[in-house]
């Protein structure tokens, strides 16, 4: 009775020695083993996307990544091998979280906890402070960007992702992708020295 | 303070990161491939509720056939009337390749408990986990994935009509699920439709609308559930000693069946027109 009853494939092959770009592949075609094998792989990318994104809480987060691997796998199709299959699930949760992510009010919400939560530690009179403080400001910095900026700025100067790639996934030219990028830097740069005496 | 870019993007890289629990991950895991394979398992899923369904309400036909003096089929009920120890019938769904429900089966004749069905472990991890994908670039999405999700109207009858079947309500249950199948005649729920239909008048001892239900299963264009309906056939016609030829023929027809609980049955259905024959 249990056979018939299991409607999921396995992909051919051994999962864990399928490259990315096999198991997009298989994704493409309704494998939903590949989908799983995806998941396990860029999961915890994905989750540091979402958290670096500062979203409101843990629920917003695990919307964006579900949602993330749910498109993933029903554009696994239009991947062209023009990047790499991390990049273009970052470029997919990106998008996502454009689109589903608007709440600009939760952020302001989420950035107040968020800060609450960067300066909580019991206050030590040495140099942890300050680096603590000043991690607190950064994140402030990251968090006031506009949501365009703060992409631009997660995906090619905290994940190091290939600045062309980005553009590609993200479907804007490089030109828009470097000028986000800077006005990203130099935004977080004049708040973190507005902040400090 | 001044920063250049590598300085501010070191500093930004520590920012601290929180990463969810393994058990979190999981369920995000499961959330997404439950919701992929949705509409992959859709039909899946009733098959499982049918085979499940089958295993009881094969089970009260054993349970007829007992009372009626006949052996019963070994696989599909307790087959005396001495206690037992219960046996288990074990579903496995492959979602995450794990062993999700162990159901007792029924004893005979009673109507048999029915299982859970398999769409609420799909929403385990609420509604976001039946929503399909937000559609990205250029389309602007809704607020949130949670929000996209509308069952088609078959479907909401079916799963109606399917809880009813669960709640017993038999009369309620064949409505629906006759419903279901009106309102999606060539959907893929409409073969599952009209035989849980007439599984549920056949619950409700509406024979002759059973056996025409069942009839019309089975007359249908390759209907995944011909074997189950034609073995169920054979049993609601051995009720009646001017139907065994016909009834005989039906174990017949489903002697072959892919499902061992429905060639069992089969068995002993013929077995039973043999006892009685001699």
């Amino acid at each position: 009775m249990n056979a018939k009853l299991i409607p999921l494939r396995r992909v051919s092959g051994e999962v864990p020695a399928m490259s990315d770009e096999a198991l997009l592949a298989a994704c493409a075609t309704g494998d939903a083993a590949a989908l799983g094998a995806l998941f396990d792989r860029f999961c915890e990318t994905v989750y540091r996307f979402a958290a670096r994104l500062q979203l409101t809480d843990d629920l917003a987060r695990d919307d964006l990544v579900q949602a993330t691997f749910l498109e993933v796998c029903r554009t696994a199709g239009s991947y062209r091998g023009t990047s790499s299959v991390k990049t273009w699930i970052l470029g997919v949760a990106a998008n996502v979280a454009r689109h589903t992510l608007r709440g600009e009010r939760r952020r302001r919400v989420h950035q107040a906890r968020y800060l609450e939560h960067l300066t909580a530690a019991p206050m030590r009179l040495d140099d942890q402070v300050d680096r603590r403080l000043l991690l607190g400001r950064i994140a402030h910095a990251l968090d006031d960007l506009p949501r365009d900026q703060q992409i631009a700025f997660i995906l090619c100067d905290l994940e190091q992702l290939s600045g062309v790639e980005v553009a590609r996934v993200l479907a804007i030219p490089e030109g828009t992708l470097w000028r986000r990028l800077h006005h990203a830097r130099r935004a977080m740069r004049a708040a973190l020295e507005e902040q400090v005496p | 303070m001044t920063l250049d870019d590598s300085a501010l993007i070191a500093l930004a890289r520590e920012l601290p990161v929180e990463l969810p629990s393994r058990a979190q991950r999981e369920e995000v895991r499961t959330a997404v491939l439950a919701t992929r394979a949705r509409s992959v398992i859709r039909g899946s899923n009733r098959r499982m509720r049918v085979s499940m369904l089958l295993v009881g309400t094969l089970a009260s036909a054993a349970g007829v056939a007992l009372a009626l003096g006949f052996p019963s089929a070994p696989a599909a009920a307790p087959r005396t009337t001495e206690p037992r120890a219960e046996p288990h019938v074990t579903v496995q769904v492959n979602v995450r390749h794990e062993r999700i429900a162990t159901l007792p089966s029924p004893p005979a004749p009673a109507p048999p408990p029915l299982p859970a069905p398999p769409r609420a472990r799909a929403q385990l991890r609420r509604s976001v986990a039946v929503a399909p994908p937000p559609p990205v670039d250029p389309a602007p999405a809704p607020a949130s994935p949670r929000e996209l999700i509308t069952p088609a109207p078959d479907e909401l009858a079916y799963d109606a009509a399917w809880s009813a079947l669960r709640a017993g309500e038999l009369a309620h249950a064949a409505i629906g699920f006759a419903r279901a199948r009106e309102l999606a005649p060539d959907g893929p729920l409409a073969d599952d439709a009209a035989y849980w239909r007439a599984v549920a008048l056949a619950r409700a001892h509406q024979r002759d609308e059973a056996i025409a239900a069942f009839r019309t299963v089975i007359d249908g264009a390759r209907s995944v559930h011909a074997g189950a309906a034609s073995a169920m056939l054979g049993w609601l016609l051995l009720d009646d000693n001017a139907s065994r030829v016909e009834a005989g023929q039906r174990f017949r027809a489903a002697a072959d069946d892919p499902d061992p609980e429905v060639r069992a049955s089969s068995r002993a259905g013929l077995a039973a027109i043999a006892h009685g024959d001699e």
